[in-house]
């Protein structure tokens, strides 16, 4: 218990110290952690699903491109305030969800999958289409830097703060909801449909609540997007974002929140790190997926866990024999 | 003393065929407030169907189901659970995803009493914790009356096959149901196990609890059930006590053939 307080605490030091720390050497080192915390968001938004609700969705894109859209369009061509946008868009996106999920999610199987690969397509058809409104093909520009109370973040390290707190908060959320009677819940239904359902279990509406917040979440993630980048083009909305994003959760380790962190985290560092492959990056996440789901299930989170446990199983054996010599 | 007459289980003319082939043709019974009734047949002979209609997991062709007096035919079944009708399986079906453990299937029990939600996760913590810290208490003392408290913090599937019929039991008590259908709770147990599990059937009923059963095993039959519906192929053949289900020559033909009737003449 006082080990998880432990950790905690460093890692909100380490987050809160970042740019002063590192961050404070380039602005280069600012800005991949705000993309860090949105994909964080999005990894852990989708992991309540598919981990914990056992629903697969190919849509995460398309609720991470509603948000940044509306937020783009509200604040660019309307002026709006980025608050007010990222409300909006959520609310928008929570209806979208809604409508999709309450018709969809009363059937069991992978229905949900197919219809939200539909709606990415649609998505993504729109941006294009409708071009007086997203601009097109061309892309969205001069999306405004966020502002809170009249004052502008224009600098990457006070937007990092907007950006980390809320995927705190997001993350926060998602825990609670997990390992509260909720998850429960939620691991009843993905086990078994119809035992949870002669428990009282109102399976259809669980998963489309789960559904609507962890769409609500990316949709949070594409505003903050669309204040960070100042520019939206359509092809970062595409199905390969919806893919990607499966990669994270499962190459992290599905159903544990803190692996589909990993997941991202890792993921997005990796092709900084290797600018060279970046052509090669659909093909290298698919080989990627492929190889978590054959050799390690668990994901990145699994192999740390038992890493960890055989550690402090090594720790303690260690421990014991020198008390014995003693 | 004088029976209760209340019917807390009316059903009528039901009625399911699966593509073209009648599972249950039309049968008809009654379910008294406070007993155990059994309901039996030989294998194939739409009890399990009959269960599953009853709890809302198939929707019946026809007929009625009356639960206190309401008709409950085209209810959900977690709508049919929250009305009190809880249950268990002939094939377990025990949550085990994510390293569920014994403790968590018989808290999910208690689901119609904390009715957790998303929002309330999240923003009313402080309600939840405290259901979640009442529903735990009734969740060991459940496990404690069926002598499976040392299990709770185990998977399910490192128990015997006995103590996970235990934890199905567990979980259907934990939804304070005013009716318990049981499908073959006795199948699998050895000869000790049943007699310790008819005791059990015993206090339950004692707590109030009306049982439904269907059920292989004569001997929990014949002496726990007062009322036994016996069907086959799909049609109520006989009904009654279990002395007169005993020599009814219907359930004779039905369970032995034609043959052991002659035979027996």
């Amino acid at each position: 218990m006082l080990r998880r307080y432990a950790t905690g605490a460093a890692i909100l030091i380490f987050l809160g110290l970042y740019p002063v720390t590192f961050g404070a050497t380039s602005t280069y080192h600012c800005a991949i952690m705000i993309v860090l915390g949105i994909y964080v968001i999005l990894a852990v938004s989708l992991d309540l699903l598919v981990g914990f609700a056992g629903q697969l969705s190919l849509g995460h894109g398309a609720f991470y491109a509603i948000g940044a859209y509306t937020s783009g369009i509200l604040t660019a061509t309307y002026q709006m305030s980025p608050t007010g946008a990222m409300v909006i868009g959520a609310c928008l996106t929570g209806v979208i969800a809604a409508i999709l999920g309450w018709s969809v999610l009363s059937l069991k199987g992978y229905y949900l999958a197919m219809a939200t690969m539909g709606l990415t397509a649609i998505t993504h058809s729109v941006i294009i289409g409708w071009q007086s409104l997203t601009g097109g093909a061309s892309g969205l520009r001069d999306v405004p830097a966020f502002h809170l109370f009249g004052l502008a973040l224009e600098s990457y390290d006070s937007y990092y703060y907007v950006v980390w707190i809320l995927a705190i908060l997001v993350v926060l959320a998602c825990l609670a909801i997990v390992r509260s009677p909720m998850g429960r819940t939620l691991m009843a239904l993905h086990s078994d449909e119809a035992a949870a359902s002669t428990l009282g279990i109102n399976c259809s509406f669980h998963k489309t609540c789960t559904f609507v917040a962890s769409a609500v979440f990316a949709s949070i993630a594409g505003s903050l997007y669309a204040h960070y980048m100042g520019f939206l083009a359509p092809d970062d909305f595409s199905i390969f974002t919806s893919i990607h994003l499966l990669v994270m959760v499962f190459l992290g380790g599905v159903g544990t929140l803190y692996g589909a962190a990993l997941g991202a985290i890792f993921l997005k560092l990796l092709p900084e790190l290797t600018h060279t492959f970046q052509d090669y990056e659909l093909l290298g996440s698919g080989i990627i997926l492929i190889l978590i789901l054959v050799f390690m299930p668990q994901g990145l989170w699994g192999l740390l866990s038992i890493a960890g446990r055989k550690m402090l199983a090594h720790l303690s054996v260690q421990a014991e024999s020198k008390g014995v010599r003693q | 003393m004088t029976k209760t007459t209340t019917q807390l289980l009316e059903v009528e003319d039901l009625t399911k065929a699966f593509s073209g082939v009648a599972a249950i043709n039309g049968v008809s019974f009654t379910v008294p407030q406070g007993v155990i009734k059994a309901l039996i047949g030989p294998n194939g002979a739409g009890k399990t169907t009959m269960l599953n209609m009853i709890s809302g997991l198939i929707r019946p062709d026809s007929g009625t189901i009356l639960f206190e007096g309401n008709g409950i035919r085209r209810s959900p079944p977690h709508e049919i659970s929250r009305k009190g009708i809880g249950r268990t399986f002939q094939l377990l079906r025990l949550f085990t995803t994510n390293n569920a453990t014994v403790l968590e299937n018989v808290l999910l029990g208690a689901n119609n009493l904390i009715k957790p939600n998303i929002l309330k996760s999240v923003f009313l913590r402080r309600v939840i914790n405290a259901q979640e810290q009442e529903a735990r208490e009734a969740a060991f003392e459940t496990l404690r009356f069926l002598g499976i408290e040392d299990t709770a913090l185990l998977s399910p599937l490192a128990l015997s096959f006995g103590k996970q019929r235990m934890v199905e039991l567990a979980r259907a008590l934990m939804s304070s149901p005013k009716l318990l259908l049981l499908d073959e709770p006795a199948s699998g147990l050895n000869d000790a196990e049943v007699d310790g599990f008819m005791e059990t059937l015993l206090t339950i009923r004692a707590k109030g609890i009306t049982i439904l059963v269907i059920e292989h095993n004569m001997k929990v039959v014949m002496n726990l059930a007062e009322h036994i519906t016996v069907i086959d192929f799909g049609e109520k053949i006989a009904e009654g006590t279990p002395y007169e289900i005993a020599s009814n020559p219907n359930v004779i033909r039905a369970y032995l053939g034609d043959d052991h009737i002659s035979e027996g003449e």
